[in-house]
């Protein structure tokens, strides 16, 4: 078989595939997403996703090498051959999925290669890894299987256009909310928080459902074949018989699995589920303003600080001025950060929009007492917040600070002051501008 | 007996391709004659295990191919090259036939040599290497008569084995022809009555699904006296069993 499987793999339709596939890698989301800071959590589940360029393109070529006995007219030489029928069949598959397991591998190795000078924190996930390689071994299976079955030149374009609309439809599925969408090999299967430890359970359902596919393909290869024994075509039904029980319990698992929602935990469905929380010690920089941040997003502390200390530069030696500022988690000492805890990336923090966006919840978080939203503010805390935002350059983000002419003129009295009527002013009215007690009528 | 056929018949729906076939062939080369849709091919797909018959009983090297257990002991030991030879263009000539060394299940310690050596048997040595699709049509036969020696069969069925090559070739391809009926039965499907002349120590003839001339190439010359359609003796011994038949 190994020589045969040699032969195979020489001669697979994969090879002259693979500049292409590489090309479609290149050009696909991830390949864009590979930005300087990054977490090991969110490119696992990235490398998976890779399923969506090389899936329906190896089920594609799998059904090609299916078709290829009668497109070269070959079976009459090879069925008076002693081998095997299913063992010649699947050596020919081997050689299909041989190439494509290899080439997801070495995009697995390419990104994680990337991403280890790129990460700060943790260690690559291999749940979501292993998940997206049985998927694409599933494809070859199903691809090859369908080529057999109707054999044509047409079958390889439809079975790799039908794999993509079908990962495509699950997707969708899970986005509507539908639990078994999320069996689809490109759905985002682990949480990509660092805040919490990772949940492989849905990976695992993944990887259990993909295995069990791929087997009971293998099961109908054999049942189908006219030209076996029969104790191998009981065979193949046996191995049918389990590869669908296998699906069956992947499935099972994957609806008992606590990850929802791009990973996210789905409390509201499986309440007696809890993410469990990671220990870490957060990473600190800048002055007079210190900021904290996971040390996964280490990297990022730099553009923190540039972005969030103008925006407190009146507020320095008052009651008003934080004493520092923590991402998540934080001490009780420290102004938390209630934007969420995972979303704090370099590519959400860098565009214009999300930088405007962290600034304006930033300067509504100081004069606001914690854990009060956005919506909450009072027009005092309003008209200050935009004051704090104007004077460091910033417009502020008009979905948090609606644009109100009574807000602006505060705004414009508080920047009239000189900076020491300012810091009097902030010095004696901070603890009251935090409770909300102000209205405007008390602003200078 | 290496081939044993009792009132074998096949057909394909409501035709009939071979009818009531009776054949027992040993050792040597053995041709059958016959016009185009006389059965030959047919009768050749059925020896080969490709499909089987209709009704009637065949036994091949001894064994029935009927029982799965016996269908690929014979295999194993079965060469056959069919009239349209398919193959992987891609493949090198070696790499083809070393593929069917291994289906033939010829162990893989053996396999390249046993692929070099039919290989080299086809006078195809210095094209080893080459893509299939590059070469012409007659190489492409003896690509495909390398694969069916490969296993040095004790049953060699070939399907039209001269069509394209040339004159020197086929000489040469008759040679070993000869050269593996002294061990194995050959079975040679042609239109080229020549070849059946030189090569074959025993010969029939179908018409219409049906042997209708089985004898040594003697015999056939002998049932042309007095005919006068053909060129050469045999020709018109073919000849006037052909016409016997269809009247």
């Amino acid at each position: 078989m190994r020589r045969l499987l040699a032969i195979e793999v020489r001669h697979s339709a994969m090879l002259p595939m693979l500049p292409v596939l590489a090309g479609l890698l290149l050009l696909s989301p991830i390949a864009r997403h590979l930005t300087p800071v990054a977490l090991w959590t969110s490119r696992s589940n990235d490398v998976q996703s890779t399923v969506q360029a090389i899936g329906p393109f190896v089920a594609g070529t799998a059904a090609w090498m299916a078709y290829r006995e009668r497109r070269r007219a070959v079976s009459d030489l090879l069925v008076c051959t002693p081998y095997p029928p299913l063992a010649r069949r699947l050596a020919t598959w081997a050689a299909v999925a041989v190439w494509a397991a290899l080439c997801y591998l070495v995009n697995v190795g390419v990104v994680f290669a990337i991403t280890a000078g790129q990460a700060t924190w943790g260690r690559p996930v291999l749940w979501p890894v292993l998940s997206g390689l049985t998927s694409v071994v599933a494809c070859t299976m199903l691809g090859f299987v369908a080529g057999k079955a109707l054999p044509g030149r047409l079958t390889a374009p439809l079975v790799a256009i039908g794999t993509l609309v079908a990962m495509a439809a699950m997707m969708e599925w899970a986005l509507g909310g539908e639990w078994l969408g999320r069996l689809s090999p490109i759905y985002p299967s682990i949480g990509e928080s660092p805040f919490y430890r990772v949940d492989p359970s849905l990976s695992q359902a993944q990887v259990l459902c993909y295995l069990g596919v791929a087997a009971a393909a293998v099961g109908l290869l054999a049942l189908a074949g006219r030209r076996d024994t029969r104790a191998a075509r009981l065979r193949g039904g046996a191995l049918a018989a389990a590869g669908l029980v296998l699906a069956a319990a992947g499935t099972g698992l994957a609806l008992r699995s606590p990850v929802g929602d791009f990973g996210h935990f789905d409390r509201s469905a499986r309440p007696a589920s809890a993410p469990v929380p990671v220990a870490y010690t957060p990473v600190c920089a800048g002055s007079p303003l210190p900021i904290c941040v996971h040390p996964a997003f280490r990297r990022e502390l730099a553009a923190l600080e540039a972005a969030l200390s103008p925006v407190t530069a009146p507020l320095a030696g008052t009651p008003a001025m934080p004493s520092g500022v923590a991402q998540s988690r934080h001490d009780g000492s420290l102004l938390p950060f209630e934007f969420g805890d995972y979303q704090l990336r370099g590519d959400t923090i860098v565009p214009y929009q999300a930088l405007t966006i962290l600034r304006t919840r930033f300067a509504l978080a100081l004069v606001t007492a914690p854990g009060t939203g956005p919506a909450k503010a009072g027009a005092a805390q309003r008209a200050v917040a935009a004051f704090l935002l104007r004077q460091a350059g910033v417009t502020p983000e008009p979905g948090l600070l609606p644009p109100s002419t009574v807000d602006t003129s505060a705004a414009q009295r508080l920047a009239a002051l000189d900076a020491s009527g300012r810091h009097a002013w902030f010095a004696a009215h901070a603890t009251a501008l935090r409770a909300g007690t102000l209205t405007l009528a008390d602003l200078p | 007996m290496n081939i044993e056929v009792q009132g074998l018949t096949r057909g394909f729906g409501r035709a009939t391709a071979v009818h009531d076939v009776e054949l027992s062939v040993d050792r040597g080369v053995f041709g059958l004659l016959g016009p185009n849709g006389a059965g030959k091919t047919t009768l050749l797909r059925v020896l080969a295990t490709v499909i089987p018959p209709s009704s009637g009983s065949v036994r091949l090297l001894g064994r029935d191919p009927a029982a799965h257990r016996e269908r690929r002991e014979i295999r194993r030991r079965l060469g056959y090259l069919p009239q349209q030879l398919g193959y992987y263009p891609n493949f090198t000539v070696f790499e083809f036939v070393e593929y069917f060394a291994l289906l033939k299940e010829i162990p893989p310690a053996r396999a390249s040599r046993a692929a070099a050596r039919a290989v080299e048997r086809v006078h195809l040595g210095d094209r080893a290497r080459a893509k299939l699709r590059t070469l012409s049509g007659g190489m492409l036969r003896r690509v495909g008569i390398a694969q069916a020696i490969v296993n040095d069969p004790g049953l060699l069925l070939l399907d039209e084995p001269t069509a394209g090559l040339d004159p020197e070739q086929r000489m040469e391809f008759r040679a070993l022809l000869r050269e593996i009926g002294e061990s194995a039965t050959v079975v040679v499907s042609t239109h080229l009555v020549e070849d059946v002349g030189i090569a074959c120590d025993r010969v029939a003839l179908m018409y219409d699904g049906r042997l209708v001339f089985h004898g040594s190439p003697g015999e056939l010359t002998d049932r042309g006296h007095g005919h006068t359609v053909g060129d050469a003796p045999l020709e018109r011994g073919y000849a006037a069993v052909l016409a016997q038949a269809r009247a």
